[in-house]
């Protein structure tokens, strides 16, 4: 399986602009943000840099987000922590979730649902297997993506020291919002 | 000796009788009346040994005897139950058709359970737990689920997972789950945080892809059950599959339980419920025609041994395996023997019982006399003691016998027991005790050897019993002789054991100990360990004397038979275990010694028109009721588990909820408990409550422990410790801040006090001292030599002056003796002494001293004397005379004060002064006020402010009235001693 959602992503990289397969549908707005709401510090960073691709046929997904792309931070420095410290994103530029949606889902029908993506998600490089909740609204042109969920640091062994963990929480809140132009 | 042989052919079997089918005991439970038509549909058995159901409703949890109801409505809707598993937690998670899941907590409140991960949406088929705590849950159409406390996993078909249809769950030993799908049995289990799964189909050895129900016991052993293809069994190391019945022709399963390491129960959607024997390979229905076309959604053993059907329509049903009926179609059941096969003795003849493979049976009838008495001896030939007619001796498979009678070498005909051992069998007959020779082959006639009886030193030639134990010791039971061993030659007559005589013995048995019991006619059971005797009656726990039969179980337990049911006791902890109405065995009325053990450990009983099939279950874990506290109640309120240990003083009226759960005979379950703290004897009860009303505080701790034979010895004791807390004004530190209150009040009073005695002291002084004063300057030489010339000078000018100068003289005089004893007085009072006294002055001073009183509020009090002495001070010290006249003003000041005002003009040689007027004034309006006596002298004036008091001491009036002729007295020698 590891190979296969690679793979996708492979895809997904290569095949930004053109659209070869029509059951294939790419993100072409896509925004993450995330909230670390510790005791002593709120620090909150977003990244316009969510990329995207799902396989309405299959119901597939798969997403990435190049970690050096997070804007925001209380400081520079924060950030500098950020990428070279705890997220080691020299080494490990990208994150990833793929994997498949659980519910059967009409992308013809419109009007709002709940559904939940199983998938692989890989941050930090350690892969954890999630069930995220998203919610989906599908139109006439487009499929918008919306979700909230919890990373916690200890799953993806992103290592904070002792004295910052009242600075940093242990669970990082994650929005993510994505649209798509059917 | 001749003996004679009969060549039987197989023409001469009689008849052949249709034996209906063994029928277990069934209860049928109703359902709460307040549950109504709802159907229930699943049945889980918590650790806590509860049977939990679900329906449509809610959930019911049942004791044996009550439901409690919890309905899931309000939490989830509408939707219906459909799985429930009571985790190690004691919490209860329920599935639901729509894919939520609630958990009823251990403190009955029921709250949805929300994972991050969101809810599945289809319905939750089952629930497990694994022992590390991971609750896994199926899914009809999302697969597998795993929560192992912080997330939610799911297992689908990419995962290995054969099917996203998971119909039941198993956890087998390895802790790993099994999972039946519409696709085979997926294995699954966590390596670490990775899933892994192993997948069990076709390819395997699985005869169908649609497997309904899959179950692993402890041994490793799993049952899997196909969709209308028959059970397999599976061995959970090797996975390797062996299907159980080729030839499946039970119908649709929908359910699966294993019985018994060799048994197992499948239900099935319209054929009720079938029982395999795995070692026998037979089907056999366990309850059919109740079910009649009813689809059985579920099956449970419970740790009783009791197996619970639920079934859609006619709902909950429980079946005791220990017992089963069989009806034979036959009267006067005497004797059963058999091994394999089961031989019937009646007045009627001699039967063989050939079940076929599904349970039900025919029977043949093999000789037609009067047989009283079976044995199957070491080569498998049967031998039959008839009642007056001889012993036939048959040969199983070609049903050829040889009869032996009083002709042939039989002391009598009648034969009441037959025995034996490898070597010889023991036929006892109303002649005595014959021993034969067993010979080698089955075709072999028996040879009688020798003969035992009254003349050879038996006593007696009735013999009920005769038995050989596991040495070759040969034991009778005699009529009225006690009970008789024999070993080669050497007889022992035992007719007194532990104190009781022993006359009549009916039956003997041995247990593995090599202990051997028997029962008499006249008393009890009696135990001979080869060197003492012990007993066994009434008191120790045998219900019956009428004793038919004793036997040993296959794990040594002693049964007893008697006409009210089956006693099972247990040789080390002494513990028995009634079986009667509650399983359908109190009106059996088993004929003497009509018993029999087969080869699968099985027990016959001959009663009537068939035999009591008794099965001692290898698996039963609990041999005592699971006493459980169900509830608290403090004022009729129920407690919150976390409030259970310690209790405020006001909620001490209690009662307590518990029950001892023993499904197999819930009604038989009674109950002992107490206080500890409260009261000190155990109260023995049938109630499931126990009630205390006004407990004073204290530290108490509640025992309860249930019994289901009425017997309390090694059951266990529930316990649960808590404490009613003193009310605050009974404890510790509240009676010390008490104490220490108290005294320090004790102590303000005492200060209060003495200092009130003080001031009365210095108030009687200073008053004294006043007097004193005041009188001495009264009548000090000056005033009177000043007050007399002025006398003379106003005789010589006026006589009416004269007379009203001397009137205010003497007015003045009167004043200051009636008012100086007074603590107060008013001020208009003291105005009018003033008067006279300023009358008097003026007199003397002419125009020169001019006194200016200003209006000053009536009503208000002043010490008496104080203006007077003011004034009086002032014309003291103050030069009076024509260039200088004085000038004094009396006025009220700031409402409260009146003040004295003089213009300062002292004397060039000031007139020799104590000082101690003005100092006595202030003292007592020290003592009387809180205000003080103000003294102020300036450039030109001296001023002194006297407070105005408002209250009226009445307390020191009387005091005063009371010494007033000391006062006088002292007044006198004081006027006394200083007009000398």
């Amino acid at each position: 399986m590891p190979y296969k959602s690679i793979l996708f992503i492979l895809i997904l990289m290569g095949s930004q602009a053109s659209t070869v397969d029509p059951d294939r549908w790419v993100v072409h707005k896509g925004y993450i943000a995330f909230t670390s709401d510790a005791p002593l510090e709120l620090i909150q960073a977003r990244s316009t840099g969510l990329k995207g691709v799902i396989d309405k046929a299959k119901n597939r997904f798969a997403f990435t987000i190049d970690m050096q792309g997070f804007e925001g931070f209380n400081s520079p420095l924060q950030r500098e922590h950020f990428n070279e410290n705890y997220l080691e994103t020299r080494l490990y530029p990208k994150a990833n979730f793929s994997g498949k949606i659980i519910e059967a889902v009409d992308w013809d029908a419109e009007g709002t649902y709940q559904v939940r993506a199983k998938g692989k998600l890989k941050i930090h490089g350690e892969m954890q297997e999630r069930i995220i909740k998203s919610e989906l609204t599908i139109s006439k042109k487009a499929v918008k993506i919306r979700s909230t969920f919890k990373v916690p640091l200890e799953d993806h062994k992103i290592g904070i020291p002792k004295i910052m963990f009242q600075k940093i929480a242990e669970h990082i809140n994650v929005t993510i919002e994505a649209e798509i132009n059917k | 000796m001749k003996i004679e042989s009969t060549l039987l052919a197989i023409s001469l079997i009689i008849q052949s009788v249709l034996a209906i089918g063994q029928v277990p005991f069934i209860r049928n439970h109703e359902l709460p009346a307040q549950w109504g038509e709802t159907k229930v549909d699943f049945i889980h058995q918590s650790p806590r040994g509860y049977v939990w159901l679900a329906g449509e409703r809610g959930v019911l949890r049942f004791n044996g005897l009550t439901y409690e109801v919890y309905e899931t409505e309000k939490v989830v809707g509408s939707v219906r139950p459909s799985a429930i598993l009571e985790s190690s937690q004691q919490e209860l998670w329920i599935g639901f058709e729509d894919g939520k899941l609630a958990i009823l907590t251990e403190e009955d409140s029921l709250v949805l359970w929300e994972p991050e991960e969101g809810w599945p949406q289809v319905s939750i088929s089952d629930l497990s737990e694994d022992r590390h705590g991971n609750i896994w849950i199926a899914t009809n159409g999302e697969g597998l689920y795993a929560w192992d406390g912080k997330r939610l996993s799911n297992f689908d078909e990419e995962d290995g997972l054969g099917s996203l249809e998971v119909a039941k769950l198993t956890l087998d030993r390895s802790n790993r789950v099994w999972a039946a799908t519409d696709a085979g049995i997926s294995i699954c289990w966590f390596e670490g945080k990775r899933k892994k799964v192993q997948q069990l189909g076709r390819t395997h050895g699985l005869p169908d892809e649609i497997i309904v129900a899959v179950k692993c016991d402890s041994s490793g052993m799993c049952v899997a059950a196909t969709y209308e293809t028959g059970i397999v069994q599976i061995d959970s190391k090797t996975l390797e599959v062996t299907p159980l019945s080729p030839e499946w022709h039970g119908g649709i399963i929908t359910a699966l339980e294993l019985i018994s390491p060799d048994q197992v129960a499948v239900g099935t959607d319209n054929r009720g419920v079938w029982r395999y024997d795995i070692s026998r390979s037979s089907l056999r229905p366990l309850f059919s025609d109740q079910l009649d076309g009813e689809k059985v959604q579920g099956l449970l053993q419970d740790e009783s041994g009791v197996v619970w059907i639920l079934s859609k329509r006619s709902g909950l049903h429980s079946i005791n395996r220990h017992f089963e009926y069989i009806d034979f179609g036959v009267d006067n059941i005497q004797a059963l023997v058999g091994r394999e096969q089961l031989w019937i003795g009646t007045r009627e003849g001699l039967y063989r019982w050939m079940p076929d493979s599904t349970g039900e049976g025919s029977m043949q009838q093999v000789i037609t006399d009067n047989i009283l008495s079976l044995y199957e001896d070491a080569l498998g030939r049967i031998w039959a003691g008839g009642f007056g007619n001889g012993l036939y001796v048959i040969n199983p498979t070609t049903l050829n016998y040889t009869h032996l009678d009083e002709a042939t070498g039989l002391p009598n005909g009648s034969i009441i027991s037959i025995d034996g051992d490898t070597s010889s069998v023991w036929v006892a007959t109303l002649g005595g005790v014959v021993q034969f020779d067993l010979g080698t082959t089955p075709s072999g006639n028996p040879k009688p050897l020798q003969s035992l009886n009254h003349e050879s030193g038996l006593e007696t030639n009735f013999v009920y019993k005769v038995f050989v134990d596991s040495r070759g010791m040969v034991w009778l039971g005699t009529d009225g002789k006690g009970i008789v061993s024999w070993q080669e030659g050497k007889w022992r007559r035992y007719q007194e054991a532990a104190g009781h005589s022993v006359k009549t013995v009916y039956g003997i048995t041995e247990d593995h100990y090599g202990n051997i019991w028997f029962n008499t006619k006249e008393h009890g059971i009696f135990k001979y360990d080869g060197q003492a005797f012990s007993y066994l009656g009434y008191e120790e726990g045998v219900k019956n004397h009428s004793i038919s039969g004793i036997a040993t179980d296959n794990f040594g337990n002693i049964l007893i038979f008697h006409p009210g049911g089956i006693d099972h006791f247990d040789p080390i902890s002494h513990h028995f275990i009634y079986f009667g109405k509650e399983v359908g065995v109190d009106k059996i009325d088993p004929s003497l010694n009509s018993y029999c053990k087969d080869k699968w450990g099985r027990h016959w009983i001959g009663t009537g028109k068939g035999a009591i099939v008794y099965t001692p279950l290898t698996d039963q874990t609990s041999i005592h009721p699971i006493t459980r506290i169900e509830g608290i109640r403090a004022n009729l309120e129920p407690l919150e588990p976390k409030d259970f240990s310690s209790l405020p003083y006001h909620q001490n009226d209690l009662v307590f909820d518990y029950v001892g759960l023993w499904y197999s005979n819930p009604g038989a379950v009674t109950y002992k408990y107490k206080l500890e703290g409260y009261n000190k004897d155990w109260v023995y009860s049938r109630d499931q409550q126990a009630t205390y009303p006004n407990v004073p505080p204290g530290t108490y701790t509640f025992e309860v422990s249930s019994t289901e034979n009425g017997a309390f010895q090694d059951e266990p004791i529930l316990s649960y410790a808590f404490e009613i807390r003193a009310p605050f004004w009974k404890r510790g530190w509240f009676l010390i801040i008490a104490a220490l209150m108290i005294l320090s009040l004790a102590y303000l009073l005492m200060k209060l006090r003495d200092r009130r005695i003080q001031r009365e002291a210095t108030l009687v002084k200073e008053k004294l001292v006043s007097q004193f004063e005041t009188l001495k300057s009264q009548i000090n030489p000056h005033f009177l030599f000043n007050t007399l010339s002025t006398l003379i000078t106003v005789i010589d000018e006026d006589q009416q002056v004269a007379i009203e100068y001397v009137e205010k003289l003497a007015d003045f005089y009167r004043s200051i003796l009636s008012y100086r004893e007074l603590e107060l007085i008013p001020i208009d009072e003291e105005l009018k002494i003033m008067k006279d006294y300023i009358y008097i002055l003026k007199k003397r001073f002419g125009e020169n001293l001019v006194v200016a009183i200003e209006e000053i509020d009536q009503g208000a009090n002043i010490i008496p004397l104080t203006l007077q002495i003011l004034v009086e001070n002032a014309v003291k010290h103050n030069v009076i005379s024509m260039n200088q006249p004085l000038k004094i003003d009396i006025f009220q000041e700031e409402e409260s004060y009146i003040c004295v005002r003089n213009k300062l003009q002292r004397k060039l040689n000031p007139e020799p002064s104590t000082g101690f007027g003005l100092e006595s004034i202030c003292r007592r309006y020290d003592v009387l006020s809180q205000k003080k006596v103000k003294i102020q002298e300036a450039e030109h004036y001296f001023k002194v402010s006297i407070p105005i008091l408002n209250h009226k001491p009445s307390k020191y009036e009387n005091l005063d009235y009371r010494r007033r002729s000391s006062f006088f007295t002292q007044a006198r020698e004081v006027t006394a001693r200083s007009s000398t």
